[in-house]
């Protein structure tokens, strides 16, 4: 087994993610190994010294509880509000579905096809209110054309008249 | 105590007991502000980072799959010390600027995190934490999630989203760095 291979074996060891074949060749590494051994031996002593984490200031934890406590309030709201309406959707759902399998049963196509009608006869209507206005907005266009053109005229007139009379 | 008590505790507090969760900070306070504590210093307020990692734990409960609490919260300090990173944000006043002729060891001791009081009071605790905010990040953060967190290289690998064999091999450049910064102490002993 090569050194490297060996270190990488040695720190698994120690966070104990090697398997019992592993641990066996190692071990028998390691007794033909001084290298490796002193790097188990640093590594063992590098990472037994831990920080000494000072206890939680009481406001922070004040703070994180306070957190908590609004997050909690908030999911009961929402759950107060999904309780109230999924009853209410559920039974507008069924209506529309009484009323849907009726026109059908019935054969009538009733509702569908009265509103399907009066769409349609709103949409003609706006249609032709459309083309109303259009065709005056055109109108007027075109006339107050010819006004600007009457008005270019008598400018270049008066143009023309005071080049003359310099 | 059971080997996942935080499963208990978590239960009790979606049921209403707030009171749980003060157990649940307790008891993973240490592992995890020991850890925010090294990788933040000079980079912010370690205790404004532990509030928010909990501040987004409690936002996330429902995503959580209970396999290792500790390596989760891990995650999310590890993604709030990237984004701080990423964002820039030394938080380092116009005082801070003046000290920065001084040792990292009496600013640190300036700021009440005394490196000897963070790593045990030794004296080769207080050099050992010294060598490893010397680290680069990504051999720190190795390093200090297996030694304060006790976590596995399989999750290491996970937070860092890296393979366990570049886990393994940073914590080894890790070693190897803080083997030679105290090889006085080592060639004393």
């Amino acid at each position: 087994m090569k050194c490297d291979k060996a270190k990488n074996w040695i720190l698994l060891m120690q966070s104990g993610e090697l398997g019992g074949r592993e641990t066996g060749l190692l071990r028998d590494h390691l007794a033909g190994c001084a290298s490796c051994r002193q790097f188990q031996g640093d590594s063992a002593k590098l990472c037994a010294v831990k920080a000494t984490a000072s206890p939680t200031p009481d406001y922070i934890l004040h703070a994180i509880r306070h957190a908590a406590v609004q997050k909690q309030s908030l999911e009961k709201e929402e759950r107060g509000i999904l309780i109230f309406w999924r009853p209410m959707a559920a039974a507008a759902a069924a209506v529309l579905l009484a009323v849907l399998s009726w026109s059908v049963i019935s054969g009538r196509g009733g509702a569908p096809v009265q509103l399907a009608e009066h769409w349609e006869n709103g949409i003609d209507e706006k249609l032709e209110s459309l083309e109303m206005q259009i065709t005056s907005a055109s109108y007027e266009l075109e006339e107050s054309g010819e006004w600007y053109e009457e008005d270019a005229d008598e400018l270049a007139a008066q143009l023309l008249a005071m080049e003359e009379s310099t | 105590m059971k080997e996942q008590p935080e499963l208990e505790w978590l239960e009790q507090y979606r049921q209403g007991d707030v009171q749980a969760l003060g157990l649940l900070v307790e008891h993973y306070r240490r592992p995890l502000f020991g850890f925010i504590l090294r990788m933040t210093e000079g980079r912010g307020d370690p205790e404004e980072v532990f509030q928010e990692v909990w501040f987004r734990a409690i936002r996330n409960f429902g995503k959580y799959k209970p396999k290792s609490f500790l390596s989760w919260l891990f995650r999310i300090a590890h993604n709030l010390i990237i984004d701080r990173v990423r964002s820039a944000k030394p938080m380092r006043s116009l005082q801070d600027a003046d000290d920065d002729e001084m040792p990292l060891e009496e600013r640190l001791a300036g700021s009440g995190h005394d490196p000897a009081k963070l790593a045990g009071a030794s004296d080769l605790g207080k050099r050992i934490a010294n060598a490893v905010s010397g680290l680069p990040e990504e051999q720190r953060e190795v390093f200090l999630m297996r030694t304060e967190g006790g976590l596995p290289f399989k999750e290491i690998a996970k937070i860092q989203n890296i393979s366990i064999n570049t886990a393994l091999a940073r914590m080894q450049y890790a070693l190897a760095k803080l083997r030679e910064e105290l090889k006085d102490e080592y060639n004393g002993s």
